[in-house]
């Protein structure tokens, strides 16, 4: 029985052309297998391939070597292209480039049309899937008047109404405010906790990754660490060696014991630093 | 003394009604920036920060109030708003976006030329300012479309940067950049300060990079200024900030919560060293109570 | 301002004219177009200006949206109307100024083409205040699709005007960032002579098509993701139904062009 997503030993390089004068590796010979119902954040600074990675997912792009699976499916298979692509939505950066109507609830719609779905059973899913992202009352709205965060929440929708297993969203907060990111993140997990999708989420702020179920690190196209969150922010000499952020409270508390103090590595927020210091002061007491 | 650099009596902007845009108005703004000061703006989207830089340098007209440059009304002389935009220099969110010409250098030397330098004035500005964003001068002769994305970044910087200003203001300088394009451009920005003694502006999101270079913090909310003082000060009214939609930064909370748990501890906490040495007198010292 | 235009702004409602189906809206749209070129004289143009004022209240959208539309095309409708007067001779001479001499025909006719641009724009105003744009391109869609017999792709013209539409609003925002952003640099877009001025949008339209360009990449990007091949297969959430009240409101219409044309035989073509 093969896992829900599976790469196997895949490579990928881009074209070569003018911009690209060496064709590169920026996937290396990357096995990796993604469950169904998890919740994975891919972390890696830009350029680490982490975007080839969510690409690869939904059979954008196809492996050179190697093969990568859906379901079971192999997304080099050109007849099960849009079964692919149905299974694996995406969402991405820019919330204004991937909203096609000019009112939400006909975005929303958009896939499920492109399905060929009843046009009463697309009613339901596009009501459905606007209540779920909390987007319900902006239904007659023009995407260009809502905020950043609730346009990125229109474009989760669209992809939900078509009913995938999973959610592949490349960078879906960098281009948000604080206020929009959480939105975002807030929806995403639920979709997660509730439904059961399975989601893939690309990003380079490390807050984030922290609320997933599991964390993978990428760095020049190889996966550089693997596994729950709090196994992965331990190694922050790592993750500051490729460039990337580690949690503040991690990292006090990895200086705290080098001065000697007796406490676990994998504190990852102030809220677990804050009681365990408390913890320590009534103990001494 | 210090001389005031920038300074807004009562400023106000409201926009007509009816227009259908997301308007964020100012109301009553009362402002002295003192030269040198490196400023953080914070606030929420539609806070009115944005509406407020836009008039430092005359995009924006207040519907009242003044605004003064080195002690004179910008708007003085209405020929002349030009002259104030070579002296307060913004480069706005995303300033990629306005790269345009066929090189670096000629990009960088947009804004000079249309202060009408002589070539060899042009010339030095722009050799001096791409060291300032960490380049050299191999990028001059390169497009600006085939950099990378953190390179455009600080190229779109530098033309800001070469007219030299006596204030720069830069909105959201590290939105999408990632963790280490935007410590690149933290310390640029600091750099840049240091060794140009001008004044800077710094409108952001993020708390800890607020915390970690401003000599002082600007936050506005709901169209009104609330508050303009010292990193320590600002951030000390942890509780009305949350009001107001915003954080602080992660480190300073936890020396509120636990000062607010009656310990006795220090709160203008920003860096890690601090933290750690703060609660090591804590637990070590045991001088709880 | 830029943002004044009103292409493709829906006004919310749900008026008769709003649940009306898009396609008969067309419809009545193109006849009435026809109706205002039709009319000869007075009589029949205060007759298709009943049915214009009649529409705009069974609509519910408030005349200023209306004066609003009108605003942009104000220049067009004085030129040409002066074009008109100093052009069309015959009639009473009102005023002569050595070589031009105005009459009253000339003023009649200036009037009247003013008045029926007006009631142009403001028919299509109609139109377009009234239905949502994807509705809008969809009963093209549906309109033009005998076409296809001549394998014209109506499908993909219909796409194009309905992502049109939704980048205006867009675009508009971006060339006002970007030029705030060049002014800040010193651009100056307000001085000089005429052609500095075109130089001066070089800075502007340049990164304006840079990121259109990219915008369309990116949005093709997504469309296939969500599974976007094209007409063929496609199914609408939104269906049109004619209802009685479409084919009444269409007779209607036909009554006053039948009207209109019989205005113009008994009471004589003044134009």
């Amino acid at each position: 029985m093969k896992s829900y997503i599976e790469f196997e030993d895949v490579s990928f390089a881009y074209d070569e052309g003018e911009d690209n004068p060496v064709a590169e590796n920026v996937i290396e010979n990357m096995n990796l297998k993604i469950e169904k119902g998890d919740f994975v954040a891919v972390l890696g600074h830009n350029g680490c391939g982490k975007s080839t990675l969510a690409k690869l997912c939904n059979a954008i792009l196809v492996p050179q070597q190697g093969k990568v699976y859906i379901d079971g499916t192999d997304t080099a298979d050109e007849d099960k292209l849009y079964d692919i692509r149905q299974k694996v939505g995406m969402v991405f950066q820019n919330p204004d480039n991937q909203i096609v109507a000019t009112i939400v609830e006909d975005d929303v719609a958009f896939g499920p049309e492109n399905l060929g779905v009843e046009p009463a059973e697309i009613r339901r899913r596009v009501d459905e899937a606007l209540k779920n992202v909390g987007m319900y009352e902006f239904r007659t709205f023009e995407p260009h008047k809502l905020s950043g965060g609730q346009k990125q929440r229109v474009a989760i929708a669209g992809i939900i109404a078509m009913k995938p297993d999973c959610i592949v969203l490349d960078e879906p907060t960098a281009m948000l405010d604080p206020r929009g990111r959480r939105e975002v993140m807030d929806t995403v997990k639920r979709l997660n906790e509730e439904y059961g999708i399975t989601v893939i989420f690309i990003t380079h702020y490390m807050d984030e990754a922290v609320k997933a179920k599991r964390v993978i690190v990428m760095d020049k196209g190889k996966i550089v660490l693997d596994g729950k969150p709090k196994e992965v922010f331990v190694n922050i000499d790592t993750l500051k060696e490729i460039g990337l952020d580690v949690p503040e409270a991690t990292e006090l508390t990895r200086m705290l014991i080098e001065k000697g103090v007796n406490m676990p590595v994998d504190i990852l927020d102030v809220d677990e630093l804050f009681s365990y210091i408390i913890k320590l002061t009534e103990e001494k007491n | 003394m210090s001389i005031s650099i920038l300074e807004t009596k009562n400023l106000t902007h409201i926009y007509s009604k009816g227009t259908t845009s997301q308007v964020d108005a100012i109301r009553d703004v009362n402002l002295k920036i003192e030269k040198g000061e490196l400023v953080g703006i914070i606030g929420h989207t539609g806070s009115g920060k944005s509406t407020l830089i836009q008039h430092f340098n005359g995009l924006l007209k207040g519907t009242s109030g003044t605004v003064l440059l080195d002690g004179k009304d910008i708007w003085e002389d209405k020929s002349k708003i030009r002259n104030v935009r070579f002296r307060v220099g913004i480069c706005f969110q995303y300033p990629e976006y306005q790269l345009f010409e066929e090189t670096v250098y000629k990009d960088i030397a947009f804004g000079p030329s249309n202060m009408k330098l002589s070539k060899d004035e042009i010339d030095r500005r722009v050799r001096n300012v791409i060291k300032f964003v960490g380049l050299d001068e191999s990028y001059f002769e390169k497009s600006p479309f085939d950099l990378s994305g953190g390179e455009k970044r600080r190229v779109a910087i530098a033309g800001v940067m070469a007219m030299e200003p006596d204030v720069l203001i830069l909105d959201e300088p590290c939105a999408g950049l990632d963790p280490k394009g935007r410590d690149t451009v933290l310390s640029l920005i600091s750099q840049y300060r240091k060794s140009t003694g001008s004044t800077v502006l710094v409108v952001s999101h993020s708390m800890e990079d607020i915390s970690k270079i401003a000599t002082r913090v600007l936050v506005m909310n709901e169209s009104k200024l609330a508050y303009y003082d010292t990193v320590d000060a600002v951030f000390s009214h942890s509780e009305e900030l949350k009001s107001m939609g915003l954080n602080i930064p992660a480190l300073t909370s936890l020396f509120l919560r636990l000062k607010e748990k009656g310990y006795n501890v220090n709160t203008n906490i920003y860096t890690l060293e601090k933290a750690r040495d703060e609660l090591l007198t804590l637990l070590k010292g045991g001088k709880s109570e | 301002m830029i943002s004044d235009i009103t292409i493709g702004q829906y006004y919310k409602g749900d008026s008769f004219v709003h649940k009306m189906d898009p396609r008969i809206k067309i419809l009545i749209t193109v006849i009435f177009i026809v109706m205002i070129f039709m009319c000869k004289n007075f009589l029949s143009l205060l007759l298709a200006g009943i049915f214009l004022v009649a529409s705009i209240f069974a609509s519910r959208v408030p005349f200023r949206m209306f004066f609003k539309s009108l605003k942009p095309i104000v220049p067009i409708v004085i030129f040409t109307a002066v074009i008109n007067i100093f052009y069309i001779g015959g009639g009473k001479e009102l005023l002569s100024l050595g070589f031009v001499s105005i009459t009253s025909k000339g003023v009649f006719t200036a009037v009247f083409m003013a008045v029926r641009i007006v009631l142009l724009i403001m028919s299509s105003s109609i139109l377009t205040y009234t239905t949502v744009p994807t509705m809008l391109t969809d009963a093209i869609e549906r309109l033009l699709s005998p076409l296809k017999i001549f394998h014209i792709q109506v499908h993909t013209l219909a796409m194009m005007m309905t992502l049109a539409l939704r980048f205006i609003p867009t675009l508009i925002e971006e060339i006002e960032r970007i030029m705030n952003a060049q002014k800040a640099r010193g651009a100056d877009f307000e001085n000089g002579s005429l052609t500095d001025r075109a130089k001066a949008l070089v800075p502007v339209l340049i990164p304006l098509f840079v990121s259109a360009f990219r915008r369309a990449y990116e949005l093709a990007f997504a469309m296939n993701c969500r599974c976007y091949t094209g007409g063929a297969g496609r199914t609408r959430m939104k269906q049109m139904k004619l209802h009685i009240s479409d084919f009444a409101a269409l007779f209607v219409f036909a009554a006053g062009f039948v009207g209109i044309i019989l205005i113009n035989k008994f009471f004589g073509v003044v134009i």
